[in-house]
């Protein structure tokens, strides 16, 4: 969207505020590991997708370092409290940074959807031999609609900069 | 060949019926061996065909430490080169694929055909004279000795002596037969790039856990209770989701992978399940069924899709899953890292269906975000760490020792959680490293 056009109308601006606001409140879940609160931020039929390849636009022609829907999402919610969950044994912690957050499209059909994205940085610590802090980033592609004057996320899209790379355990949410 | 200093006497006493040194795992010098040695002894997968369908397309692999080209020749047939310029040692390619009408060197401009022969060099009358002259072999990219491919299934040897491949995969080969019989359209093909897992442990503890079935219960109960919870509180059948029935079963009884057996194959190969498998209670496809009855006829459609096989392992390289087109190739980096590369494929003429359960299967259990494989990864670290106590020298591989049922086509079976496949996969090993020199 035109920038000029958001100084004009604070409306507008308002909007940006408020789903930058949304953008830190999940965020702000992960890092204090409310799973439940964190879930409920998803629409029945979301997609949580974070892709291989930066450019990829069809989820089913290249497997994803994840692709799931809500079910599964729950499922990885549930694995993270469950007392026999090995590769958790030290707690994993992070810290997400979320910057230039940009409202690209708002889409008025049926039901209103923003397609907003943003810059993020992921710090991840558990404790391990090197006790190293590993770093994550890349961008954020939320879709996220308003039902009950509530913000809901249709889809999350994640872009890890080094998405083709090899990686180790991917043990945070991005 | 490097001088490593261990003797085959050595190596020998590392080796037991029942059990194997820890410096196995630790060792780097044995690493080195290794590499020298199995990896460039035996047939190693490099590629699909169908990554590289036309003349002129190349993909980059890994042969024992290499970085290899594999190309698509004129003549159709296939050839794998070292990445590496005759002239002063330049990579000649960093891309993983790609179509090419000659390599051309980024550095001075030696461009060579896809046979890898020297096509052109700049100024190229100062070398008259010289021992580099154009009737000089080095001048040419230097091609792997053996290359041979099995129903689409490229694997290449830095060696030029040994068996070929298809003698060398021995009953093996029937487990590649029923992954490719599963395509209504008679061929696979490879859809993308891979996930790539980087683990910090050695590769035979990657190799060694696709045929363990005694830790699938307690090492993935974190992902299995809560699937097998989710889908018990759905009471329509037909409405619980994929996933479930993909995690659910890692949770089965041990009994039942004592039941699901495992056969050895020879040269280290062998397969896991057979009658049963942990993917047996999937909801079937109609679509799917109706494309391979077609295809097929009812006896040959019974036939391949009776073939119930949970991983197969060709040594030391390669894990199938044939009934979910997903395979897992084993890249060693150093002693105590290794790379985890899942493919996943197509079945030629089914429905996409297939597809999106194998990505599916891929992603969920194999990606470095997996809720499966990081208590996997998290099992091979701490034995990596755990073998470096001082207090045991030992790796255990006792179980079913003299539990063994031959089999009429030269395999041997036995119970689900025998370490039979452990103790054949060390007999292929030893045999590998006792072959000194080049």
């Amino acid at each position: 969207m035109d920038n000029r056009s958001q100084h004009k109308h604070p409306t507008q601006f308002e909007l940006r505020e408020e789903l930058e606001q949304f953008l830190f409140y999940e965020a702000r879940c992960i890092d204090e590991k409310r799973w439940d609160d964190w879930l409920s931020l998803y629409l029945e039929e979301a997609i949580y997708w974070v892709p291989t390849d930066r450019d990829q636009v069809d989820p089913f022609q290249q497997a994803s370092i994840v692709y799931e829907d809500k079910a599964t999402l729950r499922l990885r919610a549930k694995r993270m409290t469950h007392p026999q969950a090995h590769s958790l044994d030290r707690r994993p912690e992070s810290t997400h940074l979320i910057s230039n957050v940009m409202l690209d499209e708002v889409i008025d059909k049926d039901f209103v959807v923003y397609h907003v994205s943003s810059s993020f940085i992921a710090l991840g610590y558990q404790e391990d031999l090197r006790n190293t802090q590993t770093v994550y980033g890349g961008r954020y592609f939320h879709q996220l609609v308003r039902t009950d004057k509530q913000l809901k996320i249709k889809q999350k899209k994640v872009v890890l900069t080094n998405c083709d790379a090899p990686h180790r355990n991917i043990q945070i949410l991005l | 060949m490097k001088n490593s200093g261990i003797s085959i006497a050595e190596l020998e006493n590392l080796v037991e019926a029942d059990r194997v040194h820890k410096r196995l795992y630790t060792d780097g010098d044995i690493f080195e061996l290794e590499m020298d040695r199995v990896f460039s002894k035996a047939w190693i997968f490099v590629c699909h065909e169908s990554q590289i369908p036309n003349p002129g397309d190349f993909c980059s692999s890994q042969l024992a430490r290499e970085s290899v080209l594999i190309v698509r020749q004129t003549d159709d047939t296939i050839r794998v080169l070292y990445n590496r310029c005759p002239h002063k040692g330049t990579q000649l390619t960093t891309a993983a694929s790609g179509h090419i009408r000659a390599f051309r060197c980024m550095y001075h401009a030696w461009s060579f055909n896809t046979d890898g022969s020297l096509k052109a060099r700049p100024l190229a009358d100062a070398y008259e004279g010289s021992r580099l002259n154009t009737d000089n072999d080095d001048c040419n990219l230097k091609g792997i000795a053996s290359v041979e491919s099995y129903r689409g299934f490229v694997f290449a040897r830095i060696h030029d002596e040994g068996p070929d491949l298809v003698t060398w995969l021995g009953e093996a080969r029937t487990s590649i037969d029923n992954m490719v019989d599963r395509a209504p359209g008679g061929a696979l093909e490879v859809v993308g790039r891979p996930l790539r897992y980087v683990n910090d442990c050695n590769w035979k503890m990657l190799v060694e856990n696709v045929s363990d079935n005694l830790h699938a219960l307690p090492t993935h109960r974190s992902a299995s209770a809560p699937a097998k919870e989710m889908a018990d509180n759905i009471s329509n059948e037909g409405e619980v989701p994929i996933v479930l029935h993909m995690l659910t079963p890692f949770g089965s009884p041990l009994s039942f992978f004592e039941k699901i057996g495992q056969t050895i194959c020879g040269n280290g190969h062998s397969f896991t399940g057979g009658e049963i498998s942990i993917h047996s209670a999937y909801p079937e496809s109609e679509e799917y069924n109706q494309a391979m009855l077609a295809a097929h006829g009812e006896e040959t459609f019974r036939k391949i899709l009776s073939v119930e096989r949970h991983n197969t392992v060709i040594y030391p390289s390669l894990s199938l899953k044939c009934n979910l087109q997903c395979i897992r190739v084993f890249r060693p980096i150093s002693v105590d890292q290794t790379i985890l590369e899942t493919w996943t494929f197509r079945l030629r003429g089914a429905p996409e269906e297939m597809l999106k359960r194998s990505l599916l299967y891929n992603q969920t259990i194999f990606s470095p975000a997996s809720i499966a494989g990081h208590d996997d990864n998290e099992a091979f670290c701490r034995m990596q760490q755990g073998l470096k106590s001082g207090g045991l020298e030992w790796v255990s591989l006792h179980r079913h020792m003299d539990t063994e049922t031959r089999n009429t086509d030269g395999t041997i079976s036995a119970p689900g959680t025998s370490d039979i496949t452990y103790r054949h996969e060390y007999e292929a090993w030893l045999a590998y490293m006792k072959i000194d020199g080049e």
